[in-house]
């Protein structure tokens, strides 16, 4: 017996789909997003190995209803291969037939240690309500809304970002939020790398880290927009905000410093995690099926 | 608890369920290895199964049954007995091979304890708690990265961790002023030890079924495979987190409504400590070195309470330190005393003129930053080793 695995799967409902279940907001988009990612962690955690194939399809006929409810998400926050996979187990009687699962060998060696800690990390990213926050205003937000937005930009506060950061429960939605959410998705991502850095040293000749990349990665890719051309944009530009803010910072904290001491680093950095998670989550929207 | 929804079918032959003894993979026995420097920890590349025994539900679950269930539950998605059933014949199906000696992860309930998160290890005998305190803008999950995967990882240390549970506690290091933190951990430790609070480490399963079949009483899952009682108990702090820590110890010894002697007698592990102080001048180095978001974030946040706290080395950490000590002389408990581990390169801590209280031990380390000392990696291990040495240390 792996009671691991009831609980695994028990912890997944509680952390992940019962909520959306609850919420059932089935027309926006950013909602089908993340009951699709939802669902392509359930896939992939059967497929691994994680979640037991039996007990996940008790789940599935659970949650089946709000999926079958939702439209069809947006081309550029869920890729398409989660969306052939998805569409599979909808029509299927037999959502995870064990032929269909991942057969033991050196793939699974690499792919069932790591997952616990995959989706903790997309656990944590999904459960951020800041970071969530910043991305759906990314979404949703209007050409008009986002100008002016931008506006206000010059006399952000740090310390109110900071607020915003330590705010349990929050609910105030302005400027210095979408920084805080923004800080908060750098941060993930900088988790996220550090993450498969760990997994590409524990990958052999004989696993297919590309693929566990496009899999895994691809699952919440949409979280950091840098697929839509438009949202890309965007999400580029609150680098701005951060550089207002950290002036601020310096200015307030630490008066004798310069702004040019840091500024190359800080765009150094933020670049860096942007081709990242590019590389390990958003090219699997490259992937044809 | 799980049986008392389910119709008795004791008489029912091979459908049946029966609580007995089954084989579950186990760990292969190995001895602890210590490394040399530039030694590459092997990591694990195999696990042979040997036969172990637990008392736990066996299955004799008829394939064909299952798949039947299972059609009739997606066609007409809707949960009868049998799907219940299924969930629990599912769940005594046989243990996978290569993660059922892994620690399993815990998130422990947003409204007791928001992000803090547990691993919880498959052996019955464990009687080790770990709890790992982030330090200033960290947290549970990013500041100890990848200790959650190298404790089931490495050679090194897979043995001493598999009888351990592993506690992240997550504060908001940030905004809080340290008392408030000192506050928030000492009920986190309070909830954990001796003996883990069962309702933090149930899983309710009721949501799963249909309210028709499950009714109103409380269905769930303890995360623990036999009773947890711990004997041992180690504290391990990051950054502020150090001086949370030892704040905890001095008023756990001074409370005395509660005794805490398991605190009392935690052994004490610290990164970095910011025991005496932030050193200021350093910070922009810190952030144009640093190859994470943290130190950043440092930057963004250095004007909080917490951080006056750190700096104001008269109003805190002085005293902290007088008082500590004078313990340390006076009574004879391990969580006086703390093993540190310093950055050679360190920007954002002040490491005082010692680097340590008067009977603490000190080590430094080359080549990592404030924020990185406390990340271990397939090469670099002290961090691990700094927690596994400890008993040796103070006998």
């Amino acid at each position: 017996v792996n009671r691991f695995q009831s609980l695994r799967l028990a912890q997944f409902w509680h952390t992940r789909l019962n909520p959306l279940r609850l919420t059932q907001d089935t027309d926006a988009p950013v909602f089908r997003a993340r009951v699709f990612e939802a669902v392509g962690w359930l896939i992939e955690g059967v497929f691994c190995g994680f979640f037991d194939r039996l007990q996940a399809e008790v789940i599935w006929a659970r949650f089946r209803p709000v999926v079958a409810a939702c439209k069809d998400p947006e081309g550029t926050m869920v890729t398409e291969f989660l969306r052939s996979q998805v569409a599979k187990l909808m029509v299927s009687n037999s959502p995870f037939p064990e032929s269909a699962q991942m057969t033991r060998g050196p793939q699974m060696m690499f792919e069932l240690p790591l997952f616990s800690q995959a989706l903790l990390l997309g656990d944590r990213l999904a459960m951020s309500r800041l970071a969530n926050e910043c991305a759906d205003y990314l979404y949703s937000a209007s050409d008009k809304g986002w100008e002016q937005q931008k506006a206000s930009w010059v006399s952000v506060s740090a310390g109110k970002v900071a607020e915003r950061l330590t705010e349990t429960f929050g609910g105030t939605q302005d400027t210095a939020s979408l920084l805080a959410g923004y800080l908060l998705l750098l941060e993930h991502m900088e988790a996220s790398r550090s993450f498969f850095r760990y997994a590409r040293e524990r990958s052999t000749r004989q696993t297919d880290f590309e693929s566990y990349c496009q899999r895994i990665g691809g699952l919440n890719a949409w979280r950091v927009p840098l697929v839509d051309f438009q949202r890309r944009r965007r999400f580029g530009q609150l680098r701005e905000l951060f550089e207002f803010a950290m002036r601020d910072a310096i200015s307030k904290e630490l008066p004798s410093a310069k702004w040019s001491d840091v500024e190359g680093a800080l765009s150094q950095q933020i670049t860096s995690l942007s081709d990242t998670w590019e590389a390990q989550h958003s090219a699997a929207f490259l992937v044809r099926v | 608890v799980l049986s008392a929804c389910l119709p008795d079918r004791s008489n029912e032959g091979q459908h049946g369920l029966a609580l007995g003894e089954m084989d579950v993979a186990a760990k292969r026995p190995r001895e602890v290895t210590g490394l040399k420097a530039g030694d590459r920890p092997a990591v694990r590349s195999s696990v042979t199964r040997k036969q172990r025994s637990l008392p736990v539900w066996s299955p004799v679950a008829d394939p064909k049954l299952l798949y039947g269930i299972s059609e009739r539950l997606i066609e007409g998605c809707c949960l009868t007995e049998f799907g219940i059933l299924a969930a629990l014949r599912a769940m005594m199906d046989e243990a996978s091979p290569f993660d059922g000696n892994r620690h399993h992860f815990h998130y422990l309930p947003a409204k007791a304890f928001l992000d803090s998160f547990a691993l919880i290890s498959p052996s019955e005998k464990a009687d080790t708690a770990i709890v790992f305190v982030h330090g200033f803008g960290g947290d549970a999950c990013g500041t100890w990265s990848h200790f959650h995967q190298l404790v089931d990882d490495l050679d090194l240390c897979e043995v001493w961790f598999a009888t351990a549970d592993l506690f992240f506690f997550q504060y908001e290091s940030v905004w809080e002023r340290i008392d408030s933190s000192v506050n928030r951990l000492l009920k986190f430790i309070d909830a954990i030890i001796p003996e883990p609070e069962e309702q933090l480490f149930t899983v309710t399963i009721n949501s799963i079924f249909p309210e028709e079949q499950t009714g109103t009483d409380p269905i769930e899952l303890n995360v623990f495979p036999a009773t947890r009682v711990y004997k041992r108990v180690f504290l391990v702090g990051h950054s502020e987190g150090g001086v949370v820590i030892r704040k905890a110890v001095l008023d756990a010894a001074s409370d005395e409504r509660r005794p805490r002697t398991e605190l009392l007698e935690a052994r004490i592990a610290l990164f970095a400590p910011a025991l005496f102080g932030y050193c200021p001048s350093g910070f922009l180095g810190t952030l144009s070195g640093f190859p994470g978001l943290g130190g950043i974030v440092d930057a963004l946040l250095s004007a909080t309470p917490a951080y006056q706290d750190l700096k104001d080395t008269q109003g805190l950490l002085s005293p902290l330190q007088e008082q500590t000590e004078k313990l340390s002389a006076e009574k004879q408990r391990h969580a006086f005393r703390a093993s540190i581990l310093w950055s050679r390169k360190d920007h954002v801590v002040k490491p005082g003129s010692s680097g340590k209280y008067r009977d603490d031990v000190r080590d430094y380390v080359e080549g990592r930053s404030h924020t990185s000392i406390c990340k271990p990696g397939m090469d670099y291990t002290d961090p691990i080793s700094l927690i596994t040495s400890l008993e040796k240390l103070f006998p």
